[in-house]
């Protein structure tokens, strides 16, 4: 026979089950990933400091940390292979994009120049002489390369001289925009883009804490953003990806987020807080979105990597 | 037999056996009595019940005797002590790492296997632990390898011992002890029941040569033609070449003039002394070193035994080294001094810069000898971080051990100003170059600014420079820090030093910096927390950075410009030579006013920090224009005789007096007239030396009236030659000898008639190559002659002994004296000593292992692992014994076999029933008819309701009432009476009362009314009785 004593011990433990589902579903509806994965470290499948990332077709995840690796994981974090740059000195690369054909574009920041290889990791060719230099096709530090329909390579960088260049595909130079200061059109830092089926180009503006849209040819289409924590505003944007459901996802490396942005600079809602929890980033430095939908968020100071859907 | 006892013996013992007397006391009687006692039972369960008597009671004196129980284990703990010291062949050295390595996986399942290296020190290299140790990869520990303690690591591995299992020591080396006593500590292993092995490691350097010692007069004049003595040991008769080589003024060895060609030697088996001739051609500290070069072929193996060094000092006349902050700052003083006859060697200090010394300037002197030819040395407006901690601290040791003197002359960048608090150099002046509470007339405020974390080791060197500003800035100035910790925040905000320093060096130590993508928002946080500081007049920010982050906007840079803000910028070089990088960094220095440092060795930060802070913190000058006239207060010996007064000075240094009755302060300022005293000249006596502070400049920038003063030389010669090193007493000979790792100073002492001198007061300080001065009373031994020994003289590098003394009549002097130690005592040695090892190993009951050899003389690795085993099991490795007490459970079984005793006693067990129920069951069992037997409850029924009636019939009998008459109705069945009475009382007439129903009671009648019945009866009777 249950005790009354008994009964109401079965009611509190229920009571409390019952608080501990609710709660965990808010925390999942609130922002908890439903993956985290990575180990701090230099052995193969370790991450040690990862800064940049990009998943191909297969969603295979090829990500350069702070080595001079280029690692591929599968979606879920398994490690799969490995390759180095061919020079190193401090830093790795900090710009990777997968083009139309599968193709791995790498900005190989700290040897100024853009190196493209297949997805074996093989070294295809290379865009700049490996010179740093201010003058049209040689580089500063570059930060991303994108490619429009026609396979001209658009190339930011950072330095001397904060700008976009445009190669033809077989790398010769065609035009360049921007400059360093804080105006419209001018850029300090330009740390990422992104571009669309319009062939509109998304460029994450870091230092100047805005988005800036351009046309192919350098026009200025629109700006927005602002220094802040507030949505719609931002604190330093590293990186910035185009979704499946063509929204606009910008990685926050000062406010520790995502922000999810309509294609006309509308903010959607934000994904993260400062910390080191699962759910929670410090200072991330780049994201991917997998065929899903979802998006890999490159929590760089806490050596990890984060999955999680907006 | 024997073996059982040795069997228990080996399983339990006794705690105090002096209880198990009462054995033979206790259990006779108990036997005897109880045999008395217990007769009724029958012999067997007699006997029975006496031994488990006897054995309670042998339990419970057990327990009282503390009977223990011995815990025994199989494990063996066996420790490799391996000697790495400089001695051992370098081939030997590899062996032996193979060696262990191999043996280690000899191990059983349960063994530990553990390292211990030893040189000088000794060191774990590895603990005890059930693994192979693995030497594969070379040894991690950090071991002294000049010396060789056998001792030190026999007691180490003794000590990291587990408690818990045999033990035993393998040791290895060649058995040359030069320090400590390693017979001792093996028969401590040996009282601890610790084996030791031993694995003689043995060489002989039958060919070897050794230059033992180079001596040199101790004290030589200019022109004087000396003869070295050079003492070479050699093991065989052999040929080469002596040279001597002496140190030029960078330090550098260079062939001695007169002997630039090597003379050609032949040694002979044993001692050998050659005199080479040296001319001494001018004053100075003469370090020779002797350099034997052997023939090729001639089979000597060790070259760092064929040098040996000697120093002597040419004293001339007195010289004085000034080491000045800029050319030519002090032409006028110089002049005056020399015009004085006192040689002045003049040296510029570096300025700071990136790289790790300094840009500019000349090599300042960094050893002791160096600045031996110098009875002073003058600081002329030097600032600290132009010399090197090591520097400072050779100067405070020169003043304080060697005394000498030192000057430190005022200046923009001397004293406060010059960031010399908290210095050596502050420890020896006889001034503070801080004022404690002073008026402060305008205060500073500066950021650190940082982000370094991407060179290497960049926190670590981050928290150097912090804490080497924060030393450098005054107690009133401000200090505030900033990095990137996720985004831009205060490490602490700019606030007062005073009491702070202490949480701001805290917070220093948990910093994390992380990597900061832009100037803008640190600066932005820097200008604000130095807004919030009204009285700063210098507000200054310090960046350190590899450059990479975005460089500051210009809105950013114009703020800080309108700000008066100052920015020094510090590259760290994390990106390479990366002109952007450069270019912005220097940028941002150059707008706001500030300096830019490209900094390519980490080492040359701390003073950059140091510099920085200086500069910002000179609110320590006082300047005031007209000059004013400074006041003499009293005249010491420095300033006697000086007519007239003094020149008008214009500025000053503030300092503040040490507080010491040593102090003298002549020289003061009535300006600024706030109570304190503002020495201008302030001297005393530090250690042996003298240390002087003149907080004006020598005749530049505030004493400019002083150059054309009829006094200015006298009173510089004057001050100088106060503070001079006394010269020596030809008197005293001094002689230092090095016996095993000790120093022996002998001194003879003689007056100008070649007569004793007896009962002086002396005192040596010896300085070690490391600077440690170690002092030391002499006494005396013999008439004029006086001895003491100082220990720890282990290293190899110069020593130089200061001899003090005082004579009865108050004449006071200094002797100065040193012996150079070339090299290690492990390179002494040309044959390795296995029979130290043999001893240790026959004391402890070890073994004596060896290397096998292949028929080529090389190690056979393979055999000498076959030969061995570390981890064998014999008479001599004790098994450690763990006692646990076993009384307890003594008790619990005395209790116990108490409860048997009492059975015994009591329970009767029907064997023949026990055997018919058994033959009955097995019958059951086989199926068979077993015979129908009343059962036992039944009989026992039976035999109870038998008694009862027994005991009914004796009732009746018992009581007064009659026998029951046939159907009467009288209740029957309760007693009168019971017991013996009744039984005694009982008539012997009467009838015994037939068997009867119980009758049912009836409660109504009490117990009186059947009384009263009764007697009624019982009246009746007798009546009727009469009646018939």
């Amino acid at each position: 026979m249950v005790s009354n004593y008994q009964r109401s011990v079965v009611r509190a433990w229920g009571l409390c089950l019952l608080v501990a589902l609710a709660s965990g579903c808010d925390l999942a509806q609130s922002g908890h990933p439903e993956l985290v994965w990575g180990i701090h470290g230099r052995k193969p499948g370790w991450l040690h400091k990862p800064r940049v990332a990009a998943f191909d077709a297969q969603d295979h995840l090829f990500l350069a940390d702070l080595t001079d690796r280029i690692q591929v994981f599968d979606r879920d974090g398994n490690f799969i292979r490995q390759w180095s740059t061919p020079e190193f000195n401090v830093d790795g690369p900090s710009g990777l994009t997968i083009d139309k054909d599968g193709r791995l574009l790498v900005a190989d920041t700290h040897f100024y120049r853009v190196l493209i290889y297949d997805a074996q990791g093989n070294l295809l060719h290379q865009i700049g002489d490996g010179v740093q230099g201010t003058t049209p096709g040689r580089f500063g530090y570059p930060t991303d390369v994108v490619m429009d329909k026609a396979g001209n390579y658009y190339v930011s960088e950072y330095g001397e001289n904060d700008r976009i260049q445009v190669f033809s595909p077989d790398g010769k130079w065609l035009r360049q925009w921007g400059g360093h200061g804080d105006e419209p059109g001018q850029f300090m830092r330009p740390r990422a883009m992104a571009i669309d089926e319009d062939e509109h180009i998304y460029v994450a503006d870091s230092a100047n804490n805005r988005i800036q849209v351009f046309d192919t040819d350098g026009k200025l289409l629109k700006v927005w953003g602002e220094r802040g924590d507030g949505a719609g505003q931002l604190n330093y944007p590293y990186d910035i990806c185009i979704g499946p459901d063509k929204s606009l996802y910008v990685c926050e490396f000062g406010n520790h987020r995502v922000q999810k942005f309509t294609k006309d600079g509308k903010s959607l809602g934000t994904w993260g807080t400062a910390g080191r929890e699962p759910g929670q980033l410090f200072n991330p430095w780049a994201l991917a979105i997998d065929s899903h939908g979802y998006v890999s968020v490159i929590d760089s100071n806490n050596h990890r990597v984060q999955r999680f859907r907006m | 037999m024997t073996s059982i006892w040795n069997y228990i013996t080996d399983r339990v013992t006794v705690g105090r056996p002096i209880w198990l007397l009462l054995l033979p006391i206790v259990l006779p009687p108990l036997v005897y009595f109880s045999m008395r006692s217990l007769s009724g039972l029958g012999t067997f369960r007699k006997n029975v019940a006496i031994l488990l008597r006897a054995t309670v009671v042998i339990l419970i004196v057990c327990a009282l005797a503390e009977v223990q129980a011995v815990r025994k284990n199989d494990k063996l703990a066996t420790i490799f002590a391996v000697d790495v010291s400089e001695s051992i062949p370098s081939d030997m050295r590899r062996n032996t790492l193979r060696y262990v390595t191999e043996e280690g996986k000899k191990r059983r399942k349960e063994d530990l296997a553990g390292v211990v290296v030893f040189g000088r020190n000794a060191s774990v290299e590895s603990p005890p632990a059930p693994t192979e140790p693995n030497l594969s990869l070379g040894i991690e520990s950090s071991i002294n390898a000049q010396y060789t303690d056998l001792a030190s690591a026999i007691k180490l591995a003794l000590a990291t011992f587990p408690e818990d299992s045999a033990r035993r020591i393998v040791l290895i080396s060649d058995g040359n002890e030069n320090r400590g006593n390693a017979l001792e500590q093996a028969s401590a292993a040996a009282r601890l029941g610790v084996q030791i092995d031993v694995l003689p490691i043995e060489y002989v350097y039958d060919k070897e040569v050794l230059v033992e010692k180079i001596s040199i007069p101790p004290d030589v004049k200019k022109g004087d033609m000396v003869n070295i003595n050079v003492v070479i040991r050699a093991s065989e008769p052999t040929t080469g070449t002596l040279q001597i080589f002496q140190k030029d003024s960078d330090n550098r060895p260079i062939p001695a003039p007169g002997n630039e060609t090597p003379v050609p030697i032949t040694l002979e088996r044993g001692v050998n002394v050659f005199t080479l001739k040296q001319k001494i051609t001018e004053t100075n500290f003469y370090t020779f070193t002797a350099e034997f070069v052997p023939t090729k072929g001639s089979g000597d193996q060790r070259s760092i035994n064929n040098v040996a060094q000697g120093f002597t000092y040419a004293r001339g006349t007195a010289q004085v080294l000034l080491i000045e902050g800029t050319r030519d700052e002090h032409a006028e003083l110089v002049k005056a001094l020399r015009e004085k006859k006192i040689d002045v060697k003049v040296l510029v200090a570096p300025d700071v810069d990136g790289s790790s010394g300094g840009f500019g300037g000349d090599v300042l002197p960094d050893d002791l000898g160096q600045l031996q030819p110098y009875d002073t040395v003058i600081l002329g407006n030097v600032p600290k971080e132009a010399l090197s901690e090591q520097q400072q601290k050779l100067l405070e040791a020169n003043v304080h051990d060697m005394g000498a003197g030192l000057i430190m002359l005022g200046g923009p960048k001397s004293f406060g100003a010059g960031g010399w608090q908290n210095s050596p150099i502050e420890k020896a002046m006889p001034v503070d170059m801080q004022i404690k509470a002073m008026k402060v007339q305008g205060k500073s405020a500066l950021v650190m600014l940082m982000h370094a974390s991407e060179i290497a080791e960049g926190n670590y060197w981050m928290k150097v420079i912090a804490m080497e500003a924060l030393k450098t800035l005054s107690s009133y100035d401000y200090a505030g820090m900033n990095h990137w910790e996720g985004q831009e925040a205060w490490l602490f905000t700019p606030q007062a030093i005073g009491n702070n320093k202490a949480s701001m060096l805290k917070k220093i130590d948990r910093m994390q910096p992380g990597d900061m993508p832009a100037f803008d928002p640190l600066f932005n946080l820097s200008i604000a927390g130095l807004r919030k500081i009204p009285d700063a007049m210098t507000k200054h920010i310090v960046v350190i950075s590899d450059g990479d982050p975005a460089p500051p906007s210009r809105g950013v840079l114009n703020t800080l410009i309108q700000n008066k803000i100052t920015v020094t910028t510090v590259i760290v070089a994390a990106h390479g030579n990366d002109p952007g990088a450069l270019n912005s960094m220097r940028d941002i220095a150059t707008k706001t006013k500030g300096r830019f440092y490209n900094v390519t060795n980490p080492k040359a930060l701390p003073r950059i920090y140091q510099k920085e802070a200086r500069l910002i913190s000179r609110p320590l000058i006082f300047e005031q224009n007209p000059p004013w006239v400074p006041v003499v207060k009293y005249a010491t010996e420095p300033i006697t005789g000086l007519v007239g007064g003094l020149p008008p000075i214009s500025g000053y240094v503030q300092t503040q007096l040490k507080e010491s009755d040593l102090v003298e302060v002549p020289i003061i300022s009535p300006l600024p007239a706030a109570g304190q005293v503002n020495p201008i000249l302030a001297h005393w006596n530090y250690g042996l030396g003298r240390s002087v502070a003149f907080t004006s400049d020598a005749g530049r920038r505030w004493t400019t009236a002083w150059r054309d003063w009829e006094n200015y030389a006298a009173f510089w010669s004057q001050v100088v030659r106060w503070s001079m090193r006394p010269v020596d007493n030809k008197n005293l000979s001094l002689t230092v000898r090095r016996e095993e790792g000790k120093l022996k100073i002998v001194v003879d002492a003689l007056d100008k008639d070649n007569q004793f001198l007896n009962f002086l007061q002396m005192q040596a300080s010896v300085l070690s190559p490391d600077l440690q001065a170690q002092r030391v009373s002499l006494v005396q031994v013999a008439p004029g002659r006086y001895e003491g020994t100082v220990e720890n003289a282990e290293a190899s590098g110069n020593y130089f002994v200061n001899l003090g003394y005082g004579a009865p009549d108050g004449t006071k002097g200094i002797v100065t004296s040193g012996i150079s130690v070339p090299y290690s005592d492990e390179y002494r040695e040309l044959k390795s000593n296995p029979t130290t090892l043999e001893t240790i190993s026959s004391l402890t009951n070890g073994k004596v292992l060896s290397w096998k050899r292949r028929p080529d003389g090389e190690i056979d690795l393979k055999r000498t692992l076959e030969e061995s085993d570390s981890f064998r099991r014999d008479a001599y490795t004790l098994p450690p014994r763990g006692f646990s007490p076993l009384w307890p459970n003594l008790l619990v079984l005395a209790s116990l076999v108490f409860l048997g005793d009492v059975a015994v006693r009591r329970v009767a067990p029907d064997f023949a029933r026990m055997r018919r129920t058994l033959i009955d069951t097995i019958k059951r069992m086989r199926g068979e008819e077993v015979e129908e037997r009343v059962e036992y409850m039944e009989k026992l029924q039976g035999r109870k309701a038998e008694v009862n009636e027994a005991l009914e019939r004796s009732k009746f009998a018992a009581r007064f009432d009659a026998p029951t008459i046939e159907g009467s109705d009288q209740p029957l069945d309760e007693p009168l009476l019971t017991g013996e009475t009744a039984q005694t009382q009982r008539p012997a007439t009467a009838t015994p009362p037939k068997p009867t129903k119980a009758p049912t009671q009836n409660p109504a009648d009490s117990y009186t009314n059947r009384l009263l019945q009764a007697k009624k009866k019982v009246w009746e009777e007798r009546d009727k009785k009469q009646d018939e």
